[in-house]
């Protein structure tokens, strides 16, 4: 794992990405801002999968969305394989498009529930003209289902045909009909039941490895996780907290966000005691954040400083990011 | 190949596609009443298409020397002055001749009926798709872009809901009288048009708010897919099932209008016939006493048409969108 | 709540001001001459005397002008001089709307006193014998012209019975000469409205009882009566004191709307009964051609329509507390 991340090609840059959402107030009253992403910078690397991770409401989502381009950012700018694409105008998106692809979370609501398998998967390649109608355009997407663990004769059958696992199958088979480099998927098994989750799991990770992808894999679910990333990133109410490999971040977490998400695991092992910390308090609103460092509110190690001032998200350690002002100490 | 196999279980082979239009055509199967509704109006039509056909054939009278060809063109041809101006033969009850009687005019009722059948249906049908036309395209301009144009849009739509139907359509068709009277029906498809589109504007456009923050709508947009394609190939289908019901439900609503115009003299005018007019023959106290064949028959007709018109809608409406409450 | 509502009313000035233009503009297309009609029908007047009348109505004004001067004595409460009645226009709305909402007024009383009842008891008895024949009886009061069922009521009434009358809302001749007293006004005026009320009760039925109904089941289903019942309560005090409170509250949502329908003629029905009531003048003054009375009416009927829009649009206010945060 060392030695894949020295020689490594960065494919995605996010560099001070805010955006931020306005909400009416009333009448004659100015909008408020929903800080849903809050100044996140990282980087990504060719052949990786990046977990982010975070509570509801922490903005992951939205950057996942902001970074396919499917918002526009407020502030900061996305460079993905070296072009900046944050302000590029739709038409010029649409080549984008084929290089970077989402895949959603609710299997029941991401599918047309109108098309059958063969156009779902099938429409966007013959918007890109990657085949024409005909025997062409149906034997690729039998090729790409198969791949995702489907069959050839689920070809013409409908949504609703298919159970939860079958139908995220097809999203992900929609996803790959372009053939991308960056794939962003966004809560892909959080809807799906425990013992399907391993299966799909298992299937995104075969596909990275036959179409050398990289994922920017969106999840609340540290066990998960934990299964498919390489590097982890932590975030909270729009900040990303930490950001490191994916043993570093188990074995040696940093921030006390991290640290306090971490204990709160339930260990399956009656031999390991393990004592449960809950972390104070509630988290607080997205419109009106807490000033300085936002965890404040809720650190144990809260001092003055942490009120006050936004901390840095520095490299504390090799590869191992953290935005923290007392991270050296805790 | 992944490592994940498929469940072969559940989804052998056999299994048809079976796209959500199939599964709906099925439900409705299963609705008596509502086929019931279906099969009544598909008859209806046909009688009023074929009926006065057949008077027309009966009345060509020498067949000598006239091609096949020529029969059908004239019989399709219906000529409606062909029947009636005899007046020695008014007011006559039904026979054998006339099986429904004739009217003032000494004209057959029976072909009047079914000639005039053609008339109000062809004007339930031409309002429902001037309403549903109107209705989505404003629904639909108005949902898909939102903002500013939807603003607008609804609020058009707001003022003209606001209109008194019936006194507006009345003043309208009183200003078009001019219009010759085999033309009078194309003012009342314009006057019921008009004014009935608000509803269906405002169902098209939830429909089209709800499913744009749907996720497969996001997932058209991030594959890149054209804006008319989306509308067309990914709204629109979507959407259609509210079409069709209030197409269909519209059109019952549309005969009565008429009816009731057509019964104040301001709709369909004579000597075109159509059944409001026929009824209107009863504000004639002879008329209504002494000869109830001339205007009971076209109120049992409009009766059977908008029944079978309800049922088979809202027999649609449960087939695309099954609720607890019927 | 108050900004709510002051919103609401802000929109109407600008809904009224774009429909009154547009009654009179259609107006305008209406034939007749308003000299003529100013004269009386066939007056014989001298072209010069035609002229200064013209000039005199201020119909040799651009047509915006004509607008405003209209919408300025509108405002002012002058509504013009009817011909037909020969009397101030707003004289006559005032007084013949007091005979439509006997009508309605009455009509509504019976409608909901039969309609909760049935609906409840539909609603309980889902699918039973109760309910399906009143959803057929349903369906045949809204698939039915209402026209035609007042004619074949009054047909099958017109034999048999006396002191059912058939038409008019009094005795004509007990009305030229005067009532005895109070009681045999009313007992006259009562016997007259037994078949309008009738017909227009069966109408609001049809519609009602289904609204009821659905409105119950809906209610039923939910949780809280579910806990109800499993805590013992007896069914009937289930109904009664839990799901009857809370269906009611959509149909005084839509009863809120009706209130002011309440004032506006059923044009049809008071044309077939010959009833004295502002339906009715409307129709008169469109066959006359009688302008100002036809401008004013049709007003009176906008005002009445988004005078009940606004209504449905508070009651849902008062009902859903979110829809007022827009």
């Amino acid at each position: 794992m060392r030695e894949k991340l020295d020689n490594r090609e960065p494919i995605l840059e996010v560099r001070n990405v805010k955006k931020y959402f306005p909400v009416s107030a009333g009448l004659f009253k100015k909008p408020f801002q929903v800080k849903a992403v809050d100044d996140v910078s990282f980087t990504m690397y060719k052949g990786e999968t990046l977990g982010l991770v975070g509570e509801s409401g922490c903005g992951k989502s939205t950057l996942g969305r902001t970074i396919v381009r499917l918002y526009e950012p407020t502030d900061g700018e996305i460079i993905f394989k070296g072009n900046d694409i944050s302000h590029l105008s739709s038409h010029k998106l649409k080549y984008l498009r084929q290089q970077m692809q989402l895949i959603f979370q609710d299997p029941y609501s991401s599918l047309n529930p109108r098309m059958n398998v063969n156009s779902i998967v099938g429409e966007a390649m013959l918007t890109h003209k990657l085949v024409k109608k005909g025997h062409d355009y149906e034997d690729k997407v039998v090729e790409i289902i198969e791949k995702c663990g489907l069959a050839a004769y689920h070809v013409n059958r409908y949504p609703h045909q298919f159970s939860g696992g079958q139908r995220q199958r097809i999203g992900v088979a929609r996803a790959l009909a372009l053939n991308p480099d960056f794939i962003v998927a966004d809560e892909p098994v959080s809807a799906l039941d425990v013992s399907v989750q391993s299966q799909v799991l298992n299937m995104m990770n075969s596909l990275k490895d036959e179409f050398g992808l990289s994922y920017l894999f969106i999840s609340h679910d540290l066990s998960v996780v934990k299964h498919i990333s390489d590097r982890i990133g932590v975030m909270y109410l729009g900040s990303l907290v930490e950001l490191s490999g994916k043993d570093d971040l188990y074995f040696n977490p940093l921030h006390p966000y991290t640290k306090a998400l971490l204990a709160a695991i339930p260990e399956p092992d009656p031999r390991k005691i393990k004592k449960m910390e809950a972390i104070k308090g509630e988290i607080p609103s997205n419109i009106n954040t807490p000033s300085g460092c936002k965890f404040h509110t809720r650190c144990p190690y809260m001092k003055d400083r942490c009120k006050e001032e936004v901390p840095e998200f520095r490299e504390l350690e090799k590869d191992h990011f953290v935005a923290c002002h007392f991270a050296e100490e805790i | 190949m992944s490592e994940a196999k498929v469940d072969e279980t559940v989804n052998a082979p056999r299994l048809k596609p079976e796209g959500p239009w199939k599964i709906a055509w099925k439900r409705f199967k299963k609705n008596k009443i509502a086929v019931v509704g279906g099969v009544s109006f598909i008859l209806i039509v046909l009688a009023v298409i074929i009926v006065p056909m057949i008077y027309s054939f009966n009345l060509w009278r020498d067949v000598e020397g006239v091609s096949t060809g020529q029969l059908i063109r004239e019989t399709i041809n219906v000529d409606l002055r062909a029947h009636g101006f005899e007046l020695a033969n008014s007011e006559q009850p039904p026979s054998r001749e006339n099986l429904l009687g004739t009217d003032r005019q000494g004209r057959d009722v029976m072909f009047r009926l079914f000639y005039g059948g053609r008339i109000s249906m062809m004007v339930g049908v031409l309002s429902a798709f001037l309403t549903v036309t109107l209705g989505t395209l404003v629904g639909g301009v108005a949902g898909y872009y939102g903002g500013k144009i939807d603003g607008v849009l609804m609020r058009f739509a707001e003022i003209v809901q606001s209109i008194p139907f019936l006194p507006m359509m009345m003043v309208i068709s009183a200003a078009m009288r001019w219009v010759p009277s085999d033309q009078t029906m194309l003012v009342v498809v314009f006057v019921v048009g008009i004014l009935s589109w608000p509803g269906l504007s405002r169902v098209v456009r939830g429909q089209i708010l709800s499913l744009r923050e749907q996720e497969f709508m996001q997932a058209t947009e991030i594959l890149g897919i054209s804006d008319t394609s989306r509308i067309v190939r990914h709204l629109l289908p979507n959407v259609l099932a509210y079409i069709i019901v209030s197409a269909t439900l519209g059109m019952g609503g549309a005969i009565l209008l008429e009816a009731g115009l057509s019964f104040l003299g301001l709709g369909v005018t004579p000597p075109m016939p159509s059944w409001g007019n026929m009824i209107q023959t009863a504000r004639n106290s002879t008329v209504f006493q002494n000869y109830p064949w001339i205007w009971v028959p076209p109120g049992m007709m409009i009766m059977f048409t908008v029944i079978s018109v309800n049922l088979l809608g809202e027999g649609l409406r449960d087939a695309f969108d099954p609720k607890e409450i019927r | 709540m108050l900004r709510f509502l002051g919103k609401r009313l802000l929109q109407l000035i600008p809904t009224m001001l774009i429909i009154s233009l547009l009654i009179f503009f259609v107006l305008d297309l209406m034939p007749g001459d308003p000299v003529q009609a100013y004269l009386g029908v066939g007056s014989e007047v001298s072209p010069e005397r035609q002229d200064q009348i013209r000039e005199q109505l201020g119909l040799n004004d651009p047509l915006p002008l004509q607008y405003v001067y209209w919408l300025g004595r509108v405002l002012r409460g002058d509504l013009g001089r009817t011909n037909i009645y020969n009397a101030e226009v707003s004289d006559v709305i005032f007084g013949f709307i007091w005979n439509s909402f006997l009508l309605n007024i009455f009509a509504l009383i019976f409608a909901l006193l039969i309609a909760i009842p049935v609906g409840i008891k539909s609603a309980v008895k889902k699918y039973g014998l109760f309910d399906n024949f009143f959803t057929v009886f349903s369906l045949a009061g809204v698939s039915m012209p209402t026209f035609f069922f007042a004619l074949i009521l009054i047909f099958l009434f017109a034999r048999n019975i006396d002191w059912i009358p058939l038409n008019g809302m009094r005795t004509s001749i007990l009305a030229v000469r005067g009532y005895d007293n109070l009681w045999h006004n009313i007992t006259d005026v009562g016997r007259h409205m037994l078949l309008p009320v009738t017909v227009l009760t069966m109408t609001s039925l049809a519609t009602l009882t289904r609204y009821t109904r659905n409105s119950v089941i809906e209610v039923i289903n939910q949780d809280y009566i579910r806990t109800a019942r499993s805590k013992g309560l007896t069914e009937k005090v289930v109904i009664y004191k839990h799901a009857f409170r809370n269906a009611l509250l959509p149909l005084i949502t839509i009863l809120g709307m009706w209130v002011p329908a309440l004032f506006g003629g059923a044009i049809l029905l008071e044309t077939v009964f010959l009833w004295p009531g502002i339906g009715r003048v409307l129709l008169n003054g469109i066959t006359s051609q009688d302008l100002s009375l036809v401008m004013a009416t049709l007003v009176f009927y906008a005002v009445l329509r988004v005078a009940g829009n606004l209504l449905a649009d508070i009651s849902y206010g008062l009902a859903d507390p979110r829809v007022r945060v827009k």
